[in-house]
């Protein structure tokens, strides 16, 4: 009997520690600005504040209906808890001719809602919307065709709809716009993965 | 024996004094007889009255009547002459014997001899000569025989029980009559009657057991012991036994001592399961040479039982570690199955079963005997495996707590035999899905750690899976709604998972 607790109080405090994770630190997103249409972004060499995508201030990512995509699963007696962390963003040109070298600096915000127009600015009042990514040329070197953009570490998975399973974002952007009329180039979000069921 | 030949010289020389007294007393009479007229006339009707038995003595006693009628004016030497004629009659022969043979007696037991002699004129006590078989005619200690009261005519001698303490005697009887003829012999002095002196028969009546019986209660137990001659030098040394006990056993003790030392030490002696013992004499005393013993009680204090003992105690040789400690090792022993001289077993097999591990069939080897290595298949609902590790098992006890460390992987694994999804990329994945895993338990073995034991574990076990990248791409890009999207994983996912995990199974070690 005295062996049969020793094992008991041994186990137990192993078994608090019980869990069960799916993780993967290299999943890249990439979406064509302009959704594998035409260039649609504006250029020729103005300044930049906002880019408009095919004249909207905002543009969508659809992640899909990923079964892992929530923040949190109810899985059996436990609950499956998940994590997307961005590493990084990036815009890479696909307009032939055409490069970031006069771009000062871009901030990539997610958004609480999708812009009505060219004029309308769903993070005019900033502290609507979330800064996940930003470039300075003074800091990061100037750009040529592809434009690093450092994260902060924000988790996207409670910035994702989970009605619309997508997510908002909006370019905010200093210097000078490439020199084509219009450009296109393919916004990359590296993320992690984390999905962590602990029990009991 | 000089005094014993003496005495029997000088009662033999006595009884010869008597008896030629009798014969010069008998002489004498006769020659007065024949000095004597009537006496002769008297002696001839004496004779005639013995030739013709058919008189009695009762017409001769009227004779002599008559006779003294007819001779009452008789001389003074006539009165002499009468008087002589009423002594012993002479007939001139030795008294008659007969004599019935004893053939056997009883040593330690008085040996009654018996005679009958007869003679008209008395028979002069019979003698009883006896002596120790094979010794010399000198040795004959000679008896007087008693008249027996009741059969006139019979005579007995009662040899001493001092002189039936031998194999054999030897006898004769020899007699005279009242006138000295004589002797008469039954038997003879170089032709003696044997008597063979035999033990004395004892009746064995085998005695009824009674119903009170005084017994102690239970038995010291049984030692079975393989004594240890060598060890190394500053090594502790374990001294194991075989204690069974009808009624228990306790004190199981190793009493050990330096060679040349006078007391012995003390080492208590811990029961390892079943009826096995184990001590350890500490390598700090495994200096120099050792002697020891052990031994046990019953729980009654029967006891003590031993192998080896305070006087006798097994030698034990202590050798320095080093290739001479192999020179000097004992000669291989061929092991067989039931060899339960061996204190450890070496091989042996497991089969246990739990989850998540599934079941398992492996292979035990015991290269020390708290120390276990095993290796082996394995398999669950999953799939098939493989799987080894370790276990440690420091005691020898009835109940004996274990550490175990198991590490293996499983090949092939289909969780779609668990998991019911309707995305067809998930299927493939779960498909066809290996993992890996490491498993700490903590036990308890029930039984024999040199047989067989049952046990059960509990502990924990990190599962390790990789979901392929292309497979994880799959899934992903299947999912997704909008176009111009597109998800790339750009390595392989990474599944673990730290889960209990329980299993129970036996062991058997049979070699």
């Amino acid at each position: 009997m005295r062996n049969l607790k020793t094992f008991v109080v041994i186990v137990l405090p192993l078994l608090a520690g019980c869990f069960a994770q799916l993780e993967t630190d290299g999943l890249t997103m990439t979406h064509s600005l302009c959704g594998g249409g035409p260039d649609c972004v504006p250029g020729g060499g103005a300044s930049l504040t906002l880019i408009q995508v095919s004249g909207s201030n905002t543009f969508s990512v659809d992640f899909g209906d990923q079964p892992l995509l929530k923040p949190s699963n109810s899985l059996g007696p436990t609950t499956l808890n998940t994590s997307l962390n961005l590493n990084g963003a990036a815009f890479d040109m696909t307009t032939n001719g055409a490069d970031f070298s006069g771009v000062q600096s871009v901030q990539l915000l997610i958004a609480p809602r999708t812009s009505t127009g060219p004029g309308d600015d769903p993070c005019a009042t900033p502290s609507n919307c979330t800064l996940i990514a930003s470039y300075n040329q003074s800091t990061d070197g100037t750009a040529s065709r592809h434009l690093a953009m450092k994260a902060n570490g924000t988790d996207l998975i409670n910035l994702i709809s989970q009605t619309s399973h997508s997510m908002i974002l909006e370019i905010k952007a200093t210097g000078t716009a490439p020199a084509p009329a219009v450009w296109n180039a393919d916004v990359s979000l590296d993320m992690s993965l984390k999905s962590r069921a602990n029990f009991p | 024996m000089q005094l014993r030949k003496l005495l029997a010289a000088a009662v033999a020389t006595l009884f010869f004094t008597a008896g030629a007294m009798a014969q010069t007393d008998a002489s004498a009479t006769s020659q007065a007889d024949s000095t004597s007229k009537s006496t002769g006339k008297s002696s001839k009707k004496k004779k005639s009255s013995k030739k013709s038995s058919s008189k009695s003595s009762k017409s001769s006693k009227s004779a002599k009547r008559s006779k003294k009628k007819k001779s009452r004016s008789a001389s003074k030497k006539s009165v002499t002459t009468e008087l002589q004629a009423q002594g012993p009659i002479d007939d001139g022969e030795a008294p008659q014997l007969s004599h019935q043979p004893v053939e056997a007696g009883t040593r330690g037991k008085a040996l009654t001899i018996t005679v009958h002699a007869s003679d008209p004129a008395g028979v002069y006590g019979p003698v009883l000569y006896v002596r120790k078989q094979g010794l010399a005619a000198i040795d004959y200690v000679p008896l007087r025989m008693a008249p027996s009261r009741i059969v006139p005519g019979d005579y007995a001698a009662e040899v001493p029980p001092a002189l039936t303490n031998v194999d054999g005697l030897e006898y004769y009887v020899e007699a005279w009559d009242m006138a000295g003829n004589g002797p008469a012999r039954a038997g003879a002095a170089d032709q003696p009657f044997s008597v063979r002196i035999a033990e004395e028969k004892r009746n064995f009546v085998p005695v009824a057991p009674t119903n009170v019986t005084i017994k102690p209660k239970g038995v010291p137990p049984a030692i079975t012991h393989a004594a240890v001659t060598q060890a190394l030098r500053g090594k502790p040394v374990e001294i194991s036994a075989r204690l069974v006990g009808e009624t228990g056993v306790q004190g199981a003790t190793v009493m050990f001592r330096r060679a040349g030392e006078r007391e012995y030490r003390s080492l208590p002696m811990g029961n390892i399961g079943a009826d096995d013992y184990t001590a350890t004499i500490p390598a700090s005393m495994t200096t120099s040479d050792l002697e020891y013993y052990v031994e046990a009680y019953d729980q009654y204090g029967n006891g003590p039982a031993r192998s080896g003992s305070p006087n006798v105690p097994y030698a034990l040789r202590l050798a320095d570690a080093g290739p001479p400690v192999a020179a000097a090792a004992p000669p291989a022993h061929r092991r067989v199955l039931d060899d339960d001289d061996y204190d450890n077993t070496i091989f042996g097999i497991g089969i246990d079963g739990g989850a998540p591990g599934g079941g398992g069939l492996t292979l035990l080897v015991r290269p020390l005997w708290w120390l276990r290595f095993n290796g082996g298949l394995a398999y669950n609902a999953v799939g098939f495996g493989y799987r080894g590790g370790i276990s440690l098992a420091p005691g020898r006890w009835a109940v004996t707590p274990t550490l175990n460390l198991d590490v293996g992987q499983y090949l092939s694994g289909d969780f779609t035999k668990f998991v019911k999804v309707s995305d067809p990329n998930v299927n493939v994945l779960l498909s066809n899905t290996t993992y890996s895993f490491g498993t700490a338990q903590i036990g308890l073995e029930f039984g024999s750690q040199r047989r067989f034991a049952f046990y059960i574990r509990g502990g924990i076990t990190y599962l390790m899976s990789s979901l392929s990248a292309n497979q994880l791409n799959a899934i992903v890009n299947g999912n997704l709604g909008g176009t111009g999207t597109t998800a790339t994983f750009r390595g392989d996912g990474r599944f673990t998972a730290l889960v209990p995990c329980a299993s129970l199974g036996f062991n058997i070690f049979v070699y």
